[in-house]
C-alpha cells in the first residue's frame, strides 16, 4: 500500500529535522494526523511566525523578533556595556542568563572555527565583533570547552590583544556536586592547572 | 567473527555535535575508519567528554547488527594535544586530519595511515616549526596511500634530475625536455624527493624551501588526485603562516 503524498510530504520534511529518523519522522507524522485539527494548524502557525518573525540582532547576531531594531539584551540599559561576552549559539547566552552571574552584553559567534568544515573567521561574525570593540573594557571568550572552542577562543584572544582589548576565558573544571572520581582526566587536569589561590 | 561489543583505539578525526546532545564521531583506528554515535556525548561530566577532536582513545562500541552504526558506550583518553588548539597549529591539525579522513573513504588502508597521522598530530603538539611538520606528513600521508607523486625520474620520459616541472595530472616531476606541469625552483624538486624517499626523521630535519609553494602544490595535487581539502587554505590563518600563493 502507498501513502497519500501529502502524508509522505510531511514524513520526508520531519525526516529533515536534526535528529529525526524515518521512524520517528513517521510516527510523529501519524501522531500530528491523529491530533485534532486546530492543534496541529497552531503547530503550524507558530513554525510560520517563527520563520517569518525572527530575525539576527544587527549589534549581537543573538535572535529577536524581525520588529525590533535590536534585541532586547542590547536594548536592557540597565546591562554592564563595558563587558562582552563572546559566545557560540544563541542556546549559550540562555543558558548564561539562567545562571545570573552575568549583566554585561553579549556576542554571538553563530559556530566555532572548523577548518575541515570549511568554517573560518570568515564564516563567523568575528568582524563584527572587531566593529564593537569601541568602550569595551573585557571580552569575556565563552566558546565552548571542546577542542573548536578553544581554538576560536585562542585566535579571538591573539586578535584582541593585538588591539589592546583585555580578554578573559570562562574558567575550567569540575561540575558542581560531581565527584572527582568520575570526572574525565581532561577536565580534572585542566582544573589542576587552573586552580585558584584560596 | 562478528562481536556486539567492541574494544578498540583509535584518534577521532571528526566530530559532529547533534542538536539532540549526541555526538557522531569518526575514528580513525589501526583497523581503519569507523564512524560511532556517543548519546548526549555534549553533556558536560560524562565520560564521553574524553571524544574530542584530535584525541587519541580507546573506545568500547556496542552494535546490536555489524552494519549498525556503533553507540560508544565508554571512552579512556590515552593522550590529549592541548596544543592543537593553538591558532598557528590548529589549522595544520585540521588539514591532517582531513587529508587522513579523505584518504580513508571506504578502503582499508591497515594501521600505516593510524601510525603516520598519530605521528603527525603529536609532532604538531611540540614542534617549533608546525607547518613544516604538517607539510611532510601530508606528503607521507599520500605516500603510505598509494597518492604519492613520482619524484625520482622524469614521469614522461624516464630522465633523472633536474626535474623543475610537477605534472598534477600525471601525479609526479617532469624534465625540462618534457615540460609538463606547473615550474617549481630546484630547490622544491629535491625538497620532495628527500620527503617522500628519505626516512621521516630526515625529512623534517630540513629547512623546506618555499612553504607556499609546498602548500600549493599539497592543495592542487590533493585537489585532482584525492579531495579538495578545506582546512588548506586555513592555514593562514597562523599568524606568519605561509599562503598557498600560486607557483
Amino acid at each position: 500500500m502507498k501513502y497519500p503524498s501529502a502524508l509522505v510530504n510531511l514524513i520526508r520534511e520531519l525526516g529533515r529535522l536534526p535528529g529525526i529518523g524515518p521512524k520517528s519522522a513517521q510516527r510523529l507524522a501519524f501522531h500530528l494526523f491523529n491530533q485534532p485539527q486546530e492543534e496541529v494548524l497552531r503547530l503550524a502557525r507558530s513554525i510560520e511566525e517563527a520563520v517569518s518573525g525572527l530575525s539576527r540582532c544587527l549589534n549581537c547576531f543573538n535572535v529577536m523578533s524581525s520588529d525590533q531594531g535590536v534585541c532586547s539584551v542590547c536594548d536592557d540599559t540597565g546591562r554592564d556595556r563595558k563587558t562582552l561576552c563572546v559566545i557560540e549559539q544563541p542556546a549559550d547566552l540562555l543558558a548564561i542568563e539562567r545562571s545570573g552571574e552575568y549583566r554585561g552584553l553579549y556576542h554571538v559567534l553563530h559556530g566555532s572555527l572548523s577548518p575541515m568544515n570549511g568554517v573560518g573567521p570568515d564564516q563567523l561574525t568575528i568582524e563584527s565583533l572587531l566593529e564593537r570593540l569601541s568602550g569595551i573594557g573585557e571580552v569575556i571568550l565563552a566558546t565552548s570547552t571542546t577542542v573548536e572552542g578553544e581554538a576560536t577562543a585562542m585566535y579571538l584572544g591573539k586578535l584582541l590583544a593585538e588591539r589592546g582589548v583585555s580578554a578573559s576565558r570562562i574558567a575550567y573544571g569540575l561540575p558542581v556536586g560531581g565527584d572527582l572520581e568520575y570526572a574525565d582526566e581532561v577536565t580534572l587536569g585542566r582544573a589542576i592547572s587552573h586552580r585558584r589561590p584560596l | 567473527m562478528f562481536r556486539r561489543y567492541q574494544v578498540s583505539e583509535g584518534i577521532v578525526i571528526r566530530r559532529r555535535s547533534l542538536p539532540s546532545g549526541d555526538v557522531v564521531a569518526t575514528i580513525l583506528s589501526q583497523g581503519g575508519k569507523w564512524r560511532g554515535v556517543a548519546r548526549k556525548g555534549t553533556i558536560p561530566g560524562g565520560n564521553l567528554g574524553r571524544l574530542s577532536l584530535f584525541h587519541d582513545v580507546t573506545v568500547q562500541s556496542y552494535r546490536r547488527h555489524e552494519q549498525d552504526l556503533a553507540v560508544l558506550t565508554q571512552v579512556q583518553l590515552n593522550g590529549a594535544l592541548p596544543n592543537l588548539s593553538r591558532p598557528e597549529i590548529y589549522p595544520l591539525a585540521n588539514l591532517l586530519a582531513e587529508l587522513a579522513d579523505a584518504l580513508t573513504v571506504d578502503v582499508h588502508l591497515g594501521e600505516r595511515i593510524y601510525q603516520y597521522l598519530a605521528s603527525g598530530l603529536r609532532g604538531l603538539n611540540r614542534s617549533s616549526d608546525p607547518e613544516r611538520v604538517a607539510i611532510v606528513f601530508c606528503w607521507r600521508l599520500l605516500q603510505v596511500a598509494g597518492f604519492a607523486p613520482r619524484v625520482r625520474r622524469c614521469l614522461h620520459c624516464g630522465a633523472g634530475p633536474p626535474l623543475p616541472h610537477f605534472d598534477i595530472v600525471g601525479g609526479g616531476l617532469s624534465c625540462d625536455a618534457c615540460r609538463a606541469g606547473l615550474p617549481i625552483p630546484a630547490e622544491t624538486g629535491d625538497d620532495l624527493r628527500i620527503l617522500l624517499s628519505e626516512p621521516v626523521r630526515i625529512g623534517l630535519d630540513r629547512p623546506l624551501s618555499e612553504r607556499a609553494i609546498h602548500l600549493n602544490l599539497l592543495r592542487r595535487y590533493c585537489g585532482y588526485h584525492v579531495a579538495e581539502l578545506r582546512s588548506l587554505p586555513a592555514s593562514a590563518l597562523a599568524p606568519g603562516g605561509a599562503r598557498a600563493a600560486d607557483v
